[in-house]
């Protein structure tokens, strides 16, 4: 389903002309439902790992394959295409639109292909899954933190995504609110048999995946 | 939801940035939309006032010095089935009962019941006594008269005989009579009106017309015929001719059928003495048999010796004697008192007339043919024309005639003559001899005599001959003054010039806002496209929301616009009122406009709003996420360029100025307004390498102040969008409105605008004689020193200077001697046609073109805004008698106080208009001590004639108010759109302070207090204000150096000084207000969301 090779990315240094290393020659390859940590210290370049398989920034040298394709050969609008419906993100912060209620948030996914009609009843059946049938016009400012970072979840999965990709989705929460996040994550991955990638400082987290990978000066490693 | 649901609840959720984004689309909606609206105003104000100066006439005859009988008009009436009505035009001078108030150039109407009607205002001008008088408002409140109140009318006389003809009165040309003001006519009561195409309300008086007929002795004449629209059918130029044709006959050409000869003979006289030498031949060729006449009033007839004075000798030969050209035939009675026998050569003495009425005395010697009796043919007093001032007096010492008379030189004998046979001629001569030494611009004959043809068969014939057109031509007023209102100056355009900067200001603010309203978003752009949404998608996203904030921006502009509209239109009828010359401005709001001003207002801040957010759509996902500061990339090959590009302008700036003399004007201007700019491009590439610098070096001592100042350069592209903005525009308004011209101080100087002239007058009534001559000035009684006169022929026509809004097609014809200017060396040219010598151009007014071209010349101003052309055009007028000739613009005069006319030379004038009697501008040449002396007495003398003086230099001056008016206005617009700019400035401190926040709240939580924050925030962004206004205001001082080093620039130094204050107040204000908003509150939340 998805596979790195040799992936490479590196950043123009601010101060000097020498380029910053950020990823060197990682490859990987994940099969469809798999689930997966990748964990590492600050710095190590997990977001730019996360971002790079999720279609968001382009890596320096390497190959990013997604069901077969090189992704980063794919037109603008394509990978646009592949994150809408292929992909579902959970960020550390939940980035809900303040302006929209839970249920909206939720849709808005689901904008570009202009169905958010058909797909409400599944908000809302997601959203009761994860607790928050109760709280669907209510504003993100009505929120606690996790049933935020639950809208942000469910909105990753409405457009029945093949993977979703978490960047410390528990980052910004309590313990209980964050192990609370992650059996709905993986609640989702077994009923949707969608794969999950997160990313995470969390070992706890992390343990409950099937699969743990260090990424270690820009190097990943089975943990 | 859906799309827009989406868009709905972003709108109303950001509801308060969205409004400031909302006003700004208001403030530049406002402005486009309120100078739409007031070029329609303008222009329906035009357009409504040429309807109050006409009222429902659609056309107008207007035959000047010629007159045709009253009951025209009713004839026409009956035939067109429309209202007309005849009118006696003449100008004059209205002097309050209290003596001090004068106005001199009043249009003196003689009207009926006819013209009220045609005004659809009949009460007004009903039941008029011989003694009424109505005037117009415009009158009334400069003679400060009210109903009731006596008023002084001098009224110009008029006069079918030319008046510079030969034998033409000159000592009566005006007549004085005292009438009371039966009513004041406002402009809805007709009181506009008038055949000229201008905005400015004229002076009116109106008489009876038999009242004014009566004064002038012009009883069932008229020279203006008014035709009314047809409501039932349009009434077109074809109508009017074949009525016209229809209609007229001899006594409308000013002719008449005498029967003399006991009754044998028709003669055909002409109100003119002179028959007009059109008609002249077309009657010799169609009545071939027919005898031509000239007979003219000699001096003196001499022999040896003995002398007889004042003498009426004819070119007619009564008893068919052949004359030869060097023949003459004496009477008994002359030859007896000459002594004269057959073969005798007699000596006649007679004056001729030249231009400004020059009499010479010529003289011709002729050998007596043959004596006849005094009796038969010989004794033919009809023979005498009827010179005004002669044929009608009763005795020889009463003779008024237009030449000196030595009334001693009139003997008893010659009194006697006159008691028993009148004019009867003396003696005879050759009808080629008399018309050579006798004939003139008039006629070269005095009657056509017509045997054997009875009256009615011949008056018939004649009216056949006659040409109605010639001098007859029916002008479509209406539609005219409509055509010059729809094409008048396009105040719609004009300000939306003037108000370019702060149009420019409005959309900088909006896309400001609109970028800060979105980077404030930048976290919910960055999931959009993390979640898949394409670039396209989120752009039409943004685009959509601008356009509701547009939409609703430009309908909240529109309120503004008629508000901002009502203002300007205010300041037009008063403080600007220059530029207008009118209060009858009405607001007038046409829904295309405000279509058209509301489509344009969203088109504008859409475009704003995309180009100032077409990059946030492409930013990194990952930068937007984190809502990361962005910084400026410098590279050391951009630093270098700009500051390659700074020094390389200011060695340029240096160069010249230290190689231009900035006194001397034209090319002095242009190379320092490069100087200028180039200025400016250094002070901005200057900063640009200042900040380059900044950034990429860090500071030796860390400051609070040098914290502010980096972090200018961290938005290194933004801070120098804002200073060079700033720079610009602080220097094209101060550059532009510092053109302003004021009295000018070289008026002396023959290349400036006043030629070097003194003096400008403009009379009422013509001046008839060379004020350059003692004979004319001891005629007018004045001794005018040291001072010369170049005199101008007046044609008068539409003024088509800067004061009149209307496009014009016919301005003014003054008439000079070129050799008058060329002597002087006068004016300067601004443009030449190829063949004109640039050295002597006015000697090319003396060309005569082929194809009945003739050159003229006039202000290039007139030329280009209030004409439309170019130099190298040519302009098309009918002359006095109907013909159509053109007058190509060989020269444009550099701003002279010849605005709004157009010059030709006396010669062509003479020939296209010979009727046009006298002169009625004057220039006058005096030493600068004698100005006022001679101002003074030059009024004094011609006070009959209505003089007005004005010195050369307040004419100049009252132009160039006009052109400092606008430059005043565009200063001001300017002025409100840097302050409208500064707000802006403000919105930058807001976006980078809550941009900055963390950093902030990091600098409190180490020990920093609000207060220096606040004051850091402050220094950082008051330094870009400061820096635009010194880069701008520097700038503009190099560009106006020529300007500041020339007297004839009135500085507007409190103007600029106020509007520097007020730009440097606002922008510190809101900068100050936008830091205080900014760092409001608990700032160390904002570490936690770091």
């Amino acid at each position: 389903m998805l596979r790195l090779l040799n992936v490479a990315k590196s950043y123009p240094s601010p101060s000097t002309s020498d380029e910053v290393m950020v990823l060197r020659d990682i490859s990987l390859s994940v099969t469809s439902g798999a689930s997966l940590a990748i964990v590492g210290p600050s710095g190590s370049g997990k977001s730019t790992l996360l971002n790079i398989i999720g279609a968001l920034e382009k890596p320096t040298s390497g190959v990013v394959e997604w069901e077969g394709n090189d992704l980063y050969r794919l037109a603008e609008h394509e990978l646009a295409s592949i994150r809408n419906q292929q992909i579902g993100f959970v960020f550390q912060l939940h980035h809900l639109l303040p302006q929209l209620t839970v249920l909206e948030n939720v849709l808005i996914p689901t904008l570009p292909l202009k169905n958010a009609q058909e797909a409400e009843p599944r908000a809302r059946e997601l959203l009761k899954r994860v607790g928050l049938d109760l709280h669907l016009h209510h504003r993100p400012a009505q929120l606690s933190g996790g049933e935020r970072q639950r809208v942000a979840v469910v909105r990753a999965m409405i457009n029945q995504p093949k993977m979703v990709l978490a960047d410390e989705p528990t980052g910004s929460l309590d313990h209980l609110s964050a192990m609370n996040l992650a059996d709905i994550l993986l609640g989702l991955n077994e009923a949707e048999n969608v794969t999950l990638i997160v990313v995470t400082h969390s070992l706890d987290l992390a343990k409950k995946l099937k699969t743990v990978y260090a990424l270690d000066y820009g190097q990943l490693k089975k943990f | 939801m859906g799309f827009w649901s989406f868009i709905k609840k972003s709108l109303i959720f950001y509801r308060r940035t969205n409004l400031s984004v909302v006003l700004g689309v208001a403030v530049s909606t406002a402005v486009l939309l309120g100078a739409l609206v007031i070029g329609d105003s303008v222009r329906y104000s035009l357009r409504k006032l040429v309807f109050d100066r006409l009222g429902q006439t659609e056309f107008a005859l207007q035959t000047g010095d010629r007159f045709f009988r009253a009951q025209l008009a009713d004839e026409l009436a009956e035939q067109l089935t429309t209202k007309t009505a005849p009118l006696l035009h003449t100008r004059g001078i209205a002097i309050a009962a209290d003596g001090v108030s004068r106005v001199n150039k009043v249009q003196v109407f003689g009207i009926d019941e006819r013209f009220g009607a045609i005004g659809d205002v009949a009460g007004t001008f009903a039941n008029l006594a011989p003694n009424d008088i109505v005037i117009n408002q415009r009158l009334a409140k400069r003679l400060n008269a009210v109903t009731g109140d006596e008023v002084l009318l001098r009224i110009e006389k008029l006069d079918a005989m030319p008046k510079d003809a030969p034998m033409a009165t000159t000592t009566e040309i005006s007549i004085a009579q005292r009438f009371t003001v039966a009513a004041i006519a406002s402009e809805k009561q007709f009181g506009r009106f008038s055949l000229r195409t201008s905005q400015v309300e004229p002076y009116n008086a109106f008489l009876h017309l038999s009242t004014l007929s009566q004064a002038l002795d012009m009883v069932g004449k008229a020279n203006v015929l008014l035709v009314a629209e047809r409501p039932q059918a349009h009434l077109t130029s074809d109508d009017l001719r074949s009525a016209l044709a229809e209609s007229f006959n001899l006594a409308d050409a000013g002719l008449s059928l005498k029967s003399v000869l006991q009754h044998t003979t028709l003669e055909c006289r002409s109100d003119r003495i002179f028959l007009e030498p059109v008609i002249a031949r077309r009657l010799e060729s169609e009545f071939p048999q027919a005898q031509s006449i000239l007979t003219y009033f000699v001096n003196q007839l001499g022999l040896g010796r003995r002398t007889t004075p004042y003498s009426f000798v004819s070119a007619a030969n009564p008893g068919k004697i052949e004359v030869g050209e060097d023949e003459i035939v004496v009477n008994k009675w002359l030859s007896d008192d000459l002594g004269a026998q057959i073969g005798d050569s007699l000596q006649l003495t007679f004056f001729t007339i030249g231009p400004m009425r020059l009499l010479r005395e010529d003289t011709t010697k002729l050998r007596v043919k043959a004596i006849v009796p005094l009796s038969g043919p010989y004794a033919d007093r009809d023979l005498m024309p009827d010179f005004p001032g002669l044929s009608d007096e009763e005795n020889c010492r009463d003779w008024q005639a237009g030449i000196p008379i030595d009334y001693d030189r009139i003997r008893d004998k010659d009194e006697a003559y006159w008691d028993d046979h009148r004019g009867t001629p003396k003696a005879f001569i050759n009808l080629k001899t008399a018309q050579k030494l006798w004939g003139n611009r008039f006629g070269d004959l005095t009657a056509i005599r017509f045997q054997g043809v009875e009256r009615t068969d011949l008056e018939q014939r004649l009216t056949k001959l006659l040409d109605p057109e010639s001098g007859f031509i029916f002008q479509p007023v209406r539609e005219q003054g409509l055509r010059a209102s729809d094409q008048a100056i396009s105040f719609s355009q004009l300000f939306i010039g003037l108000s370019f900067f702060l149009i420019v200001a409005a959309l900088l603010l909006t896309g400001l806002l609109f970028v800060f309203a979105l980077e404030e978003r930048a976290e919910e752009t960055g999931l959009l496209r993390a979640i898949g949404y394409q670039t396209s998608h989120i752009r039409r996203l943004i685009l959509s929301e601008g356009l509701c904030l547009a939409l609703l921006g430009s309908f909240l502009g529109l309120v503004l616009g008629l508000l901002y509209e009502n203002i300007v239109l205010f300041a037009l009828k008063t403080i600007w009122r220059d530029i207008v010359g009118t209060s009858a401005l009405h607001l007038k709001v046409n829904a295309s406009t405000l279509a058209i001003g509301l489509l344009a207002g969203i088109l504008m801040s859409i475009v704003s709003m995309w180009l100032m957010t077409r990059r946030h759509a492409k930013r990194s996902i990952a930068d937007l996420q984190k809502g990361a500061i962005r910084v400026d990339a410098v590279s050391s090959i951009k630093h270098a360029r700009s500051l390659l590009l700074g020094c390389a302008s200011t060695a340029a700036v240096i160069v010249i100025l230290l190689a231009v003399n900035p006194a001397r004007s034209g090319a002095a201007a242009a190379a320092f307004f490069a100087a200028g700019t180039l200025s400016l491009v250094a002070g901005v590439a200057f900063s640009n390498a200042a900040m380059a610098r900044l950034l990429k070096t860090a500071s030796p001592r860390l400051s609070i102040k040098s914290i502010g100042r980096r972090n200018n350069a961290r938005r290194r592209l933004q801070s120098l969008t804002l200073i060079g903005l700033l720079a610009a525009g602080v220097f094209i308004t101060f550059t532009v409105g510092a053109n302003r011209t004021g009295l000018v101080k070289n008026v002396h100087e023959r290349s400036s605008g006043t030629g070097g002239f003194a003096l400008w007058g403009e009379t009422a009534l013509p001046i008839l004689y060379d004020l350059n001559s003692p004979a004319g000035q001891d005629f007018y009684g004045f001794a005018g020193g040291d001072a010369s006169f170049v005199q101008f022929k007046v044609k008068e026509g539409d003024d088509a200077s800067c004061l009149n809004l209307n496009r014009i097609a016919n301005p003014q014809l003054l008439g000079v001697q070129p050799d008058e200017l060329v002597r002087r060396g006068a004016f300067s040219f601004a443009a030449l046609v190829d063949e004109v010598d640039a050295e002597q151009p006015w000697h090319s007014l003396n060309v005569a073109y082929e194809n009945d071209v003739i050159p003229g010349i006039a202000d290039q101003t007139v030329i280009v805004w209030g004409l439309g052309k170019a130099v190298g055009d040519t302009l098309t007028y009918v002359d006095e008698k109907g013909g159509e000739f053109h007058i190509r613009l060989v020269g444009g005069l550099a701003n002279s106080i010849f605005q709004g006319n157009l010059l030709i030379s006396k010669d062509h004038f003479i020939d296209k208009y010979p009727s046009v009697g006298g002169d009625r501008v004057l220039l006058v040449d005096t030493p600068p001590d004698q100005i006022d002396d001679v101002a003074q007495k030059l009024t004094w003398a011609f006070q009959d004639q209505g003089l007005d003086v004005t010195p050369t230099a307040a004419r100049l001056a009252e132009f160039n108010k006009v052109t400092n008016t606008y430059l005043s206005i565009f200063m001001i617009l300017g002025g409100l759109g840097l302050i409208l700019g500064s707000i802006g400035l403000g919105i930058v401190v807001v976006r980078n302070v809550l941009e900055r926040r963390g950093e902030l709240a990091l600098m409190r939580a180490v020990g920093f207090q609000n207060r220096s924050l606040r004051r850091m925030v402050l220094s950082e962004h008051i330094v870009l204000l400061y820096a635009g206004i010194a880069i701008g205001a520097l700038s503009s001082l190099i560009a106006v150096l020529p300007s500041l080093l020339t007297p004839a620039t009135e500085l507007p130094y409190a103007t600029v000084l106020l509007i520097l204050a007020a730009i440097i107040g606002s922008g510190v204000m809101w900068i100050g207000l936008a830091a205080k908003m900014a760092l409001r509150g608990e700032l160390l939340p904002a570490l936690r969301n770091e």
